[in-house]
């Protein structure tokens, strides 16, 4: 990074946001460097295709800045980062149209009460693995919530933030997912 | 991470950069922002007012009017347009709604079943105090654009028995006033 050089490095992500939302455009350099790699890394695991990841991720840090006026700095500055992103994979896929995005799911309307599992690590590590293996033979709306909880890092109510479903639903997705997931891996490997 | 993707990743960075420095990609104004906030605001109160108009009036067409007719004719004078609106209204409320964390958050049906709930309950708080009586009188006899035809309109469609007067007596004074055909 040459132009717009480091400025804030122990500063967090919302006060960064803040200083660029007072017009101290420099400091958007310091968010380019916190999250390029990470949102790129999302757009190349949600659209397997790397040139739309490169794309949509160019488009969403440019989105970000165009529209940095209307980021809330009292909440987390990477929820809002990502759902721009994955705004922008999600209009890769229409413009693709290689895998179906329904409009509208019964999960999201009437999701079973999941709770928040916490995994421990070797089954994270495990499941991680399985992510990596069959990640694109997934369908979207699981594969995304997976991304985002197991490699991303992200929360339930983070996941629910960036994907705009209900706190549930992520629940159910990660469930369905992970179940989808251990099949695939088991026809890959035959380990059961 | 090798020397030339590091190259790759700088150039497109200062790529980037260099469009914000230059102008070429421009920040939104706040103002832009508040602006687009607002119109939500003041159209989920029109449309929740509207709804909530729609709703009491069916409640005090069906309640005072329509209580002494058999199903059938009840069917085919209840102003189920006026219902079908109200139904498109609630979900475009639920759809400005779904955008703020509160609603997304829960499951989807939540959102258009309190809005529901908030329309039915203020459309009975209204009832008790009477306001479409209130209002069909004072648009009648004031000549209310828009309301003063809504009553009008509607009442007579849900009163085809009387000759085309609407079903409150004592407002045949007002509408026979007003000189239109009933």
């Amino acid at each position: 990074m040459n132009a717009g050089a480091p400025l804030a490095t122990s500063e967090s992500d919302e006060s960064i946001a803040e200083k660029i939302q007072r017009g101290q455009h420099q400091y958007f350099g310091e968010i380019l460097i916190r999250y390029e790699a990470k949102i790129k890394r999302y757009a190349r695991r949600f659209l397997t295709d790397p040139k739309d990841a490169e794309d949509a991720a160019q488009e969403a840090f440019i989105k970000a800045y165009r529209n940095i006026q209307s980021f809330d700095t009292s909440r987390k500055f990477s929820s809002w980062l990502y759902r721009i992103a994955h705004n922008e994979c999600i209009n890769f896929l229409r413009k693709r149209k290689t895998e179906s995005l329904p409009l509208f799911d019964l999960d999201v309307l009437f999701p079973h009460l999941a709770r928040e599992e916490h995994l421990d690590d070797m089954n994270v590590r495990q499941t991680k693995e399985e992510i990596e293996l069959a990640l694109s033979r997934l369908d979207p709306k699981y594969r995304e919530p997976l991304i985002l909880y197991y490699l991303e890092g992200f929360d339930y109510r983070e996941i629910a933030d960036i994907l705009h479903i209900p706190v549930a639903t992520v629940g159910v997705r990660l469930a369905r997912g992970r179940k989808i997931l251990k099949n695939f891996y088991e026809q890959l490997t035959g380990i059961k | 991470m090798n020397e030339q993707d590091q190259n790759n990743k700088d150039r497109q960075d200062d790529q980037l950069l260099n469009k914000i420095n230059s102008g070429e990609v421009k920040m939104r104004p706040r103002v832009y922002f508040v602006l687009r906030a607002a119109l939500a605001v003041v159209g989920t109160i029109f449309l929740l007012a509207v709804s909530i108009f729609l709703i009491s009036f069916l409640i005090f067409v069906v309640k005072g009017r329509g209580s002494g007719l058999n199903l059938h004719i009840f069917v085919s004078v209840f102003p189920w347009i006026l219902l079908g609106a109200a139904v498109l209204i609630v979900l475009a409320l639920s759809w400005i709604l779904y955008n703020y964390s509160l609603a997304y958050r829960n499951p989807l049906i939540y959102v258009p079943l309190a809005v529901i709930a908030l329309i039915i309950l203020i459309s009975v708080a209204m009832q008790l105090i009477s306001f479409h009586e209130r209002f069909e009188r004072f648009s009648v006899r004031r000549r209310v654009p828009v309301f003063e035809m809504f009553y009008r309109k509607h009442a007579r469609e849900m009163m085809p028995d009387m000759d085309g007067t609407p079903g409150r007596p004592d407002l045949n004074f007002f509408y026979r006033r007003s000189g239109l055909p009933f």
